[in-house]
């Protein structure tokens, strides 16, 4: 810049923007008539601001996108706020602290060893007697959720003692091996599951339990006004809902899913709406998941695999269910979808796929054994199956 | 105790509801929030920061910070531009932390190696116009770029990215001011314009 610039340049933002009052407007009309200076800057400021228009997109993918929403959502829930990132941003001065404080306390140790024994002492009684640490943290937690869309749920745990209780909609549930006295317990409006590590969905509607499957493992179901029922591995409770009118009368407990497939019979106009509903809530979900709405088209596909469990139409909703949670960046609700494919279809066609998406996951956590049992028919060089194993493949390359 | 709030879907309504719900703690309207906006401020963000690495972390801490601010919300019906302030807002703070000594050695090392000279395919496809307001915008001191992102590229007004960041509008605009000559003089001085 040389010269002597003109006072009237910081107005041509306000005049752009109409914040000139209309006087002073009608003034800088007239002077921008005989200013070439501020007639040459506008044009020049609008030249950049076209230019500028072009920049690259810096916004992620969806699946990015997917995955923070995720990360965000728990973190919410868990009452976390930016530690973690805060944690890693602070890492490195931390350590230094850490080490400062450690040299201190070696140094403390060395010149009073009397109080040093006292410390060393209180420290190791303090497990024993220790509540849970003052900041709640994911890994707390025995149970892992993935809910339906529009579940009322929440989850609680106090000492030893872990419970979900669940008032309305479907959510399901991996719980991690329970150790020793640990009980962990899902409420239910109208009774309780009892759980000792097991993976299983349970769904509520208005008020009454209507579905129980366990993929794996054992519970025990206590509803109030019935006996405690033990429900082991690919058994189901269901108790259709009243509010479909063309639903059978109440199933018995301990019902394999794959059972429930219908024998064929001449379709009722009544059965035939209800395959019209079924399979446009189908082609719906699948459109949700072109169009990228990653958890709303697998809650859509879980709808699905409850309303008709068993059929082929389930199968495939099974398995995109766990490709729209893995689309939505949900690493462990996509593994614990496709593991309930699997279970719930073991001949289904997309059976490699699924061994991926549970391989995948058990790689990312470190489960390296679990990712090479899952992928172990398919132990080929294929990038799907080497990408899904990642660190844990232990074959040459 | 630990213990999970109910997951809570929102229904489709204002975002002065859907504040006023994640103030209250509601995840469903966070949710909400986060699929209307995380977009926006993500690429604010990602505009401000020289590292764009850091972007994921500034829009995690930009929503998780949602439900303590929500009482700072002005109601009016898009809360878009608000968000992208916080995130710009948070931006700046981010690289006042530990990031930077990380980021001075980054510059160091492109100092002494020299820069690539631009993306040669994009030079190749006419587009060396853009790619030097690239270089340009990533050499602005970050308040000249804050001030520049929000207002020219995300369409605040100068008093809502002066509540944004928190300074006078007069500043705003000063700053602005001398963003837009540092850009245009970057430009000149490349023969691009």
């Amino acid at each position: 810049m040389t010269g002597r610039s003109c006072d009237r340049l910081w107005e041509i933002d306000l005049y752009r923007q109409g914040q000139l009052g209309a006087k002073p407007a009608r003034s800088f009309d007239r002077h921008l008539r005989i200013c070439t200076e501020c007639r040459t800057q506008m044009d020049r400021d609008e030249q950049l601001r076209s230019l500028a228009r072009g920049l690259s997109d810096r916004s992620p993918g969806d699946f990015v996108l997917g995955r923070l929403r995720a990360r965000v959502l728990r973190d919410a829930a868990l009452g976390v706020t930016d530690r973690a990132a805060a944690g890693r941003r602070w890492a490195l001065p931390l350590a230094f602290v850490a080490l400062g404080v450690s040299a201190s306390l070696v140094v403390a140790f060395l010149q009073a060893p009397r109080a040093a024994g006292v410390t060393k002492k209180a420290a190791t009684a303090a497990p024993a007697t220790s509540e849970a640490p003052p900041g709640p943290k994911a890994e707390d937690l025995a149970g892992t959720v993935v809910a339906s869309s529009g579940a009322r749920w929440s989850q609680a745990r106090e000492a030893r003692m872990e419970r979900i209780t669940l008032e309305d909609g479907a959510i399901r549930v991996h719980v991690r091996p329970q150790i020793g006295d640990e009980r962990f317990l899902v409420i239910l409006p109208d009774g309780e599951i009892e759980v000792r590590g097991t993976t299983f969905d349970v769904s509520v509607e208005h008020g009454a339990t209507r579905h129980v499957y366990v993929a794996e493992g054992v519970v025990d179901l206590r509803l109030h006004d019935r006996a405690t029922r033990r429900l082991s591995a690919d058994e189901a409770y269901d108790v259709d809902a009243p509010i479909r009118p063309t639903a059978p009368a109440p199933r018995e407990v301990g019902r394999p899913l794959r059972a429930a497939t219908p024998a064929p019979t001449a379709a009722t106009p009544a059965a035939v709406d209800v395959g019209d509903r079924e399979a446009t809530a189908y082609a719906a979900a699948v459109e949700m998941l072109r169009q990228g709405n990653c958890d709303q088209s697998a809650a859509a596909f879980h709808a699905i695999t409850l309303a008709e469990p068993g059929t082929p139409r389930a199968e495939d909703a099974s398995f995109l269910e766990a490709v729209a949670l893995a689309r939505a960046g949900r690493v462990d609700a996509a593994a614990l979808a496709a593991e309930h494919h699997l279970a719930s279809f073991p001949d289904s066609f997309r059976r490699k796929e699924a061994a991926i998406l549970v391989a995948r996951a058990a790689s990312q956590r470190g489960d390296c054994d679990k990712a090479r049992a899952v992928l172990a028919p398919w132990r080929d060089d294929s990038p799907g199956v080497r990408g899904a194993l990642g660190s844990c493949d232990d074959r040459p390359r | 105790m630990t213990e999970r709030h109910p997951v809570i879907h929102a229904q489709p309504s204002g975002d002065a509801d859907l504040v006023r719900c994640v103030a209250a703690g509601d995840l469903g309207a966070l949710g909400e929030l986060y699929d209307r906006y995380a977009r926006d401020v993500w690429r604010a963000v990602s505009r401000s920061l020289p590292e764009s690495a850091d972007a994921e972390d500034v829009v995690h801490t930009t929503f998780m910070k949602l439900p303590e601010i929500a009482a700072s919300y002005d109601g009016r019906a898009s809360c878009r531009n608000w968000l992208c302030g916080i995130g710009v807002r948070l931006g700046l703070r981010h690289r006042r932390g530990a990031g930077r000594f990380r980021r001075m050695l980054d510059t160091f090392a492109h100092e002494v190696f020299g820069r690539s000279g631009g993306d040669p395919e994009r030079k190749a496809s006419g587009h060396e116009e853009l790619a030097a307001l690239e270089d340009a915008l990533e050499r602005l001191s970050e308040k000249k770029r804050a001030v520049f992102v929000l207002v020219e590229l995300e369409g605040l007004s100068a008093e809502e990215a002066a509540g944004a960041l928190q300074i006078p509008a007069a500043t705003v605009r000063t700053r602005l001011f001398a963003a837009r000559r540092a850009l245009q003089e970057a430009l000149r001085k490349g023969g691009v314009r």
